[in-house]
């Protein structure tokens, strides 16, 4: 079973997106702001990595930058990144961190954000 | 600052929390609806069917609207930024092509995109450029009760000219003046497009806007019964790298 950390704040998404990730047999893992995302990513090992920008305490862009330099069993794994922007510069910003795809929340269906997921981990 | 602007800098940034604040809850609507429609809460019985498929609709007239919005805003106030990439128009077409297949095939229409001999490559920013051929589309679409949609690329000396033509009730020549400015809708058609779920009368404005932050100019050619077609240049990959 390929297992997801999803770091997203608003509660209704997150409710929502593990609903949907639970049913299409995802294991998942969700942490509310940055700072804990963090935490989970230095003990813990995933397949992908579901990642908001604005985030409470540490931001996205910064979660991101730490995780690449780091050691951690998921440096080098998939990172979507997760947000209501989609503003060229923060994409272009996100990927320059090493994010795989970049994702805008309003303009995708849960159908779509799980085929996006899928194909980073083929 | 004059009164004006510093009203017109306070609408902004309203506009632009609004449209954040507001798109989060639009997206739980939108994928919930979503998620019921393709069955991830078991069958949906049939008397159901029609609601849900009215507030997907709904929800998604409105994020389409937010998203009007917030372009708007960000290009008032000077914070779009325009990239500049070398691009593969014929394949952006290609996946334009899947998703607005799908609305013109609902209403009955041909849509046809002329396979192209050769590829034209431009120098653009993809995701503004799929936003107004979205835009062109949708409006073709729209304003289309039956006959066809074409969607053409050449390339004409210095520029790439790309056409989105139609057979709907076609445009008076006092509208094509006024068409691509802001909020303007054709008047006689005002109960029309609002009965039609269409939004505004941002849509071409915006894709001016774009257009011309791209280096490129948009126009309309039209008559009245016939039917419409508007089109927009851009430079093409090659001379860019003369200039
Ligand atoms: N292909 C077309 N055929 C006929 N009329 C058109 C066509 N495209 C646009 N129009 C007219 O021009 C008006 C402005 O179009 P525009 O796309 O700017 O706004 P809209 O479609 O009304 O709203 P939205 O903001 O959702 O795009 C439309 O309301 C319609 O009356
Ligand atoms: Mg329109």
């Amino acid at each position: 079973m390929a297992k997801v950390l999803m770091i997203e704040d608003d509660e209704l998404l997150v409710k929502m997106y593990s609903t949907k990730l639970s049913m299409e047999g995802f294991e998942v893992d969700k942490v509310l702001d940055g700072q804990e995302a963090l935490e989970k990513l230095e003990k813990n090992d995933y397949d992908i990595i579901l990642l908001d920008l604005m985030l409470p305490k540490v931001d996205g862009f910064e979660v991101l930058e730490k995780l690449r330099v780091s050691s951690w069993p998921t440096a080098k794994k998939p990172v979507v990144v997760f947000s209501n922007l989609g503003q060229q510069t923060d994409i272009d910003r996100a990927k320059k961190l090493g994010a795989n795809d970049y994702l805008v929340k309003a303009n995708l269906t849960p159908n779509e954000v799980v085929e996006k997921l899928r194909e980073q981990m083929k | 600052m004059d009164k004006q602007k510093k009203f017109s800098k306070l609408k902004n940034e309203f506009l632009d929390i609004a449209a954040h604040d507001l798109r989060t809850p639009m997206s739980a609507i939108k994928g919930y609806v979503d998620m019921m429609l393709s069955g991830d809460f078991g069958n949906v019985p049939d008397k159901l069917k029609m609601p849900l498929s009215e507030i997907a609709i709904a929800s998604n007239r409105m994020i389409k609207l937010i998203n009007e919005f917030l372009t708007i805003s960000r290009i008032e106030q000077g914070k779009i930024t325009i990239i500049s990439k070398k691009i593969n128009l014929t394949s952006m077409i290609k996946s334009i092509t899947k998703q607005m297949g799908i609305l013109a095939e609902k209403k009955n229409l041909r849509f046809c995109v002329p396979k192209l001999s050769k590829d034209v490559w431009v120098m653009t920013d993809p995701d503004k450029i799929y936003q107004v051929i979205v835009n062109l589309l949708d409006n073709a679409i729209t304003y289309t009760d039956k006959g066809s949609v074409t969607l053409t690329v050449k390339s004409d000396k210095n520029v790439a000219v790309l056409s989105v033509s139609d057979t709907g009730r076609g445009i008076s020549e006092k509208d094509q003046k006024e068409l691509f400015n802001k909020y303007h809708q054709v008047s006689k058609n005002k109960k029309i497009n609002n009965g039609k779920g269409s939004g505004l009368g941002l849509g071409l404005y915006i894709s001016r806007l774009i257009i011309e932050k791209c280096k490129g100019k948009i126009w309309v050619e039209s008559q009245i019964g016939k039917g419409s077609k508007f089109s927009f240049t851009l430079p093409l990959a090659d001379n860019y790298r003369k200039e």
